[in-house]
């Protein structure tokens, strides 16, 4: 991501939080009207654990086809990134719940569905941390990531419709759902979020690239070098 | 709390966890790419 770009997403998200306090009115009708503002930040990163999670299957299903080393390190940043915009969405949602439904943590299926989504993404880490081997290591994360999907689909889009929850829904689609206020700041958010999530999926691949380097450096200078024969030295 | 103060914090905290992690990447690079240059003068 160029200097431009970069500076544009810092004025943008910037404007998008400032709007959020001066633009938009408190929310009528709820407990606490002057949090019920948090929605147009607790949303977007739950929208952005979707997306990450997302990319993360696409990239697995694409190392799965192409066995190509750089996919799989793609995969497993947007992973990262997926959960750290859980834990944010998390934690954002459960200050709007300790405003308005008067405690923070209510197991509510929604806030039940995201801990599970967390413990099922946590558990590919832990199968990448237990794989030494590289491509052994890709291969079974990959699959994984691949069962783990459709397991994230169910607990973001379907269990929190199917039973009771706290939550509302179809209010990010429907014109009726939300104020238009809050819905343009909401959607000005996640694309904020989104141009930033960009932005530390490219860097997180840097590393992950910078590491393998350093690797095959190592590799290179503790092989012994050969000699014509075919002897070493 | 304040209510306003909670929805002062929520921005907040959404940023601090970004930026902390772009730090925290930021800093593992230049380590990183510090590291193989200095391999690849030796």
């Amino acid at each position: 991501m160029n200097r431009t770009v970069q500076i544009l997403t810092g004025i943008w998200v910037v404007g998008v939080t400032v709007a959020a306090f001066l633009w938009l009115p408190p929310a009528e009708g709820f407990r606490s009207p002057e949090a019920a503002r948090i929605v147009v930040f607790h949303v977007p990163c739950a929208m952005l654990t979707f997306v990450a999670f997302l990319v993360n299957a696409v990239y697995s299903w694409k190392y799965l086809r192409s066995r190509d080393p750089l996919t799989d390190s793609k995969a497993n940043a947007a992973a990262e990134l997926g959960m750290l915009f859980a834990i944010l969405a998390t934690v954002t949602g459960s200050l709007f719940a300790m405003e308005q439904w008067g405690s923070a943590w209510n197991w509510d299926p929604r806030e039940t569905s995201i801990v599970m989504l967390m413990l099922v993404y946590a558990a590919y880490f832990v199968l990448r941390g237990a794989v030494e081997e590289k491509s052994k290591r890709a291969r079974l994360s990959a699959a994984y990531a691949l069962l783990a999907f459709p397991a994230m689909v169910f607990l973001i889009w379907i269990l929190p419709r199917i039973v009771e929850s706290l939550h509302p829904t179809n209010t990010l689609f429907s014109r009726s759902g939300l104020d238009p206020k809050y819905r343009i700041t909401l959607w000005s958010f996640f694309a904020g979020l989104l141009a930033v999530f960009v932005w530390m999926f490219r860097l997180r691949l840097r590393v992950e690239i910078a590491e393998a380097r350093l690797r095959r450096q190592h590799r290179r200078d503790t092989m012994p070098e050969a000699t014509p024969a075919g002897e070493t030295r | 709390m304040n209510p306003l103060l909670t929805y002062m914090i929520v921005p907040l905290l959404i940023w601090a966890g970004i930026f902390g992690y772009l730090f925290w990447l930021d800093m593992r690079l230049r380590a990183l790419e510090k590291r193989l240059e200095e391999e690849g003068h030796r």
